[in-house]
């Protein structure tokens, strides 16, 4: 029995009482370094978490108009392109909820190809992202894989948000589709039905492209963004998992018993990393962009949440039910709507030479289950709620996909055990 | 006096898909996407308005009920936390006899319960195995009829996997019946 002057739940019942919206919406220096120590991560991350935090005393900035970044591009333009340059066609782009993309052709005098046009991409961050992520790591990743995987060619990069409002990316223009110009799309192509023709024409590529990122030499290229984990031990995991135990507590509605249960379940169960690998961090459908006539991947997106560590956790979130489909007969579960499950690992271990251990699959199924819904119900909520975002009304419609996530990080937690 | 709610909100949804769709700007795709889900919203509210009461009455009553499982339990992790227990249960079961409650304070109260489980659930990390385990197994089964009402709610978002699988939503707000 526990005694009242040693009562362990009265620190737990303070802390959860006292941080309500008005400390998530305006959070203080104080709260912001207590969750810094409480959820030690990644460096990188928690420079973005923190400014995210720091950030949030901002008033809130209206949506910012094409004639405003006309003249955002015009004077970053003028800081780093030799010569004279003319910008035409800027229009806006959609390309899922974490982004504010702009398209533009620019007319100029490019150093390695001599006067061209070129079609580019501004990729910026909102005043307040559903990710906050990093455009340094997300360039040096794209950087990284210039010459293995179709990428965009990163132009260049205003890390601070020195020209921009927010901090941007300024890449090539990629073509092709996302989905079958056909089939009405869904949500950030979450679940897309590429249909008969096109499945055994991506899905190789899907299979290859994903071991070609698991084993690549990631000491050939600039990851100074990017904190290494150490082999033989639990720092992967934990970084992970404390990215996204430290978003849940910042920016949360609502407490959720199961989420707390989560947490502790994977804080007791970390795995041990054996192979560090670039992991893509939302590889699936919705993030490639491929050529319809021809079944070809034209390029690879999206690379905001990339990191060094476990292969595993960027399996089990390829294969997550939110991110697939089921054929036509109804019964064989299509990872990404492309490849049928039981034939993903297989595929996946030939193509890699890399092992897929059941058991830290299963480990990060529950792991990116309990992110999805952080992310969702937590930061999604707080965006909307502060209206930072230029797709607010896209962060509040994803709620609905919460649950059937919660439904599956509750059954997997008890088939695991407690 | 008639409620003229659905009439208007169908008014708005036409509005939006037979007039303001066709006259946005064709290169502002994310204006597009975004009047879709304008109006997409809409329709949910449309088909799930009539059910809001009966949903905050369902997550109160679903709160109650694993609270007062976990009870004895929690007064072996923290007394603070078995106290609060009990005050907020007794106030839940008064708004439960009330013949009229608001929405507001049906929502307070399940939130109330919600982060004192929460507490329990952070406290029992530290605490004997067995205890833990069992305040824990509490709380993942019990998890399943929310959840259940939950995508019950959003199942016209079209989010499932297998639909099929998601009890109708007339259905899941039967516990207020027991």
């Amino acid at each position: 029995m526990t005694t009242p002057n040693h009562d362990p739940g009265l620190f737990h019942l303070q802390n959860i009482f006292e941080t309500d919206h008005s400390v998530r919406d305006a959070p203080s220096d104080d709260f912001i370094q207590a969750m810094r120590e409480r959820f030690p991560t990644e460096r990188e991350f928690d420079a973005m978490l923190t400014r995210k935090m720091q950030h949030r005393h901002h008033p809130r900035r209206p949506a910012t108009n094409l004639k405003d970044f006309a003249s955002y591009i015009d004077a970053f333009l003028k800081a780093h392109v030799q010569g004279d340059f003319e910008v035409s066609r800027l229009r806006w782009m959609t390309g899922g909820g974490s982004k504010i993309q702009l398209a533009f052709e620019l007319n100029w005098h490019d150093p390695e190809q001599g006067r061209v046009s070129t079609e580019l991409v501004i990729r910026m961050e909102p005043q307040e992202s559903l990710n906050a992520t990093s455009r340094m790591r997300e360039s040096q990743l794209i950087r990284a894989f210039a010459k293995t995987l179709p990428v965009p060619r990163v132009y260049w990069v205003d890390a601070e948000g020195k020209w921009f409002p927010e901090p941007s990316l300024i890449y090539a223009f990629a073509t092709g589709v996302t989905k079958p110009k056909a089939v009405e799309g869904r949500i950030s192509g979450v679940g897309n039905d590429f249909g008969t023709r096109l499945r055994p024409l991506l899905g190789p590529q899907f299979v290859a492209h994903l071991a070609a990122i698991h084993t690549f030499d990631y000491s050939s290229s600039d990851f100074s963004a990017f904190d290494i984990p150490r082999l033989g031990t639990s720092d992967s995991a934990l970084w992970q998992l404390n990215r996204a135990r430290r978003i849940w507590e910042e920016d949360r509605a609502e407490d959720l018993p199961i989420m707390e249960i989560a947490s502790n379940w994977l804080e007791r169960n970390l795995p041990l990393l054996d192979t560090v690998s670039v992991l893509h961090g939302d590889y699936r459908a919705g993030n490639f962009l491929f050529d319809e006539d021809t079944g070809k991947i034209t390029a690879w997106l999206d690379w905001e949440r990339g990191y060094l560590g476990d292969r595993h956790r960027d399996l089990a979130w390829i294969t997550t039910p939110l991110f697939g489909n089921y054929d036509e007969d109804r019964t064989t579960f299509l990872v990404s709507g492309l490849v049928p499950l039981d034939d993903f690992y297989e595929q996946y271990e030939l193509a890699s030479g890399l092992k897929v251990d059941a058991k830290r699959l299963r480990y990060y199924r529950i792991m990116n289950s309990f992110q999805l819904i952080a992310s969702v119900l937590g930061t999604g909520y707080r965006v909307a709620r502060l209206g930072r975002s230029h797709q607010d009304i896209l962060l509040s419609w994803i709620e609905g996909a919460a649950y059937q996530i919660s439904e599956d990080l509750r059954v997997a937690i008890l088939e695991e055990g407690l | 006096m008639a409620d003229h709610t659905d009439n208007a909100l169908r008014a708005a949804i036409r509005a939006l898909d037979e007039v303001i769709y066709d006259a946005i700007d064709p290169n502002h795709p994310l204006a597009h996407e975004q009047t879709k889900l304008v109006s997409k919203y809409l329709q949910l509210i449309l088909s799930r308005h009539a059910y809001a009461h009966d949903r905050h009455q369902f997550e109160l009553s679903h709160y109650i009920e694993m609270s007062e499982q976990v009870k004895v339990d929690a007064n072996l992790v923290s007394p603070a936390i078995s106290l609060a227990l009990d005050e907020t249960l007794a106030k839940a079961r008064e708004l439960q006899k009330l013949s009229s409650t608001r929405d507001f304070d049906l929502q307070a109260c399940s939130q109330k319960l919600a982060a004192l489980l929460t507490a329990l659930v952070r406290t029992t990390a530290t605490v004997d195995h067995e205890l833990r385990k069992r305040i824990e197994k509490v709380i993942l089964s019990g998890s399943k009829a929310f959840l259940d009402a939950q995508r019950a709610w959003f199942l016209p978002q079209g989010w499932e996997s297998k639909p099929e699988m998601v009890p109708p939503i007339e259905q899941v707000f039967q516990m207020n019946d027991r």
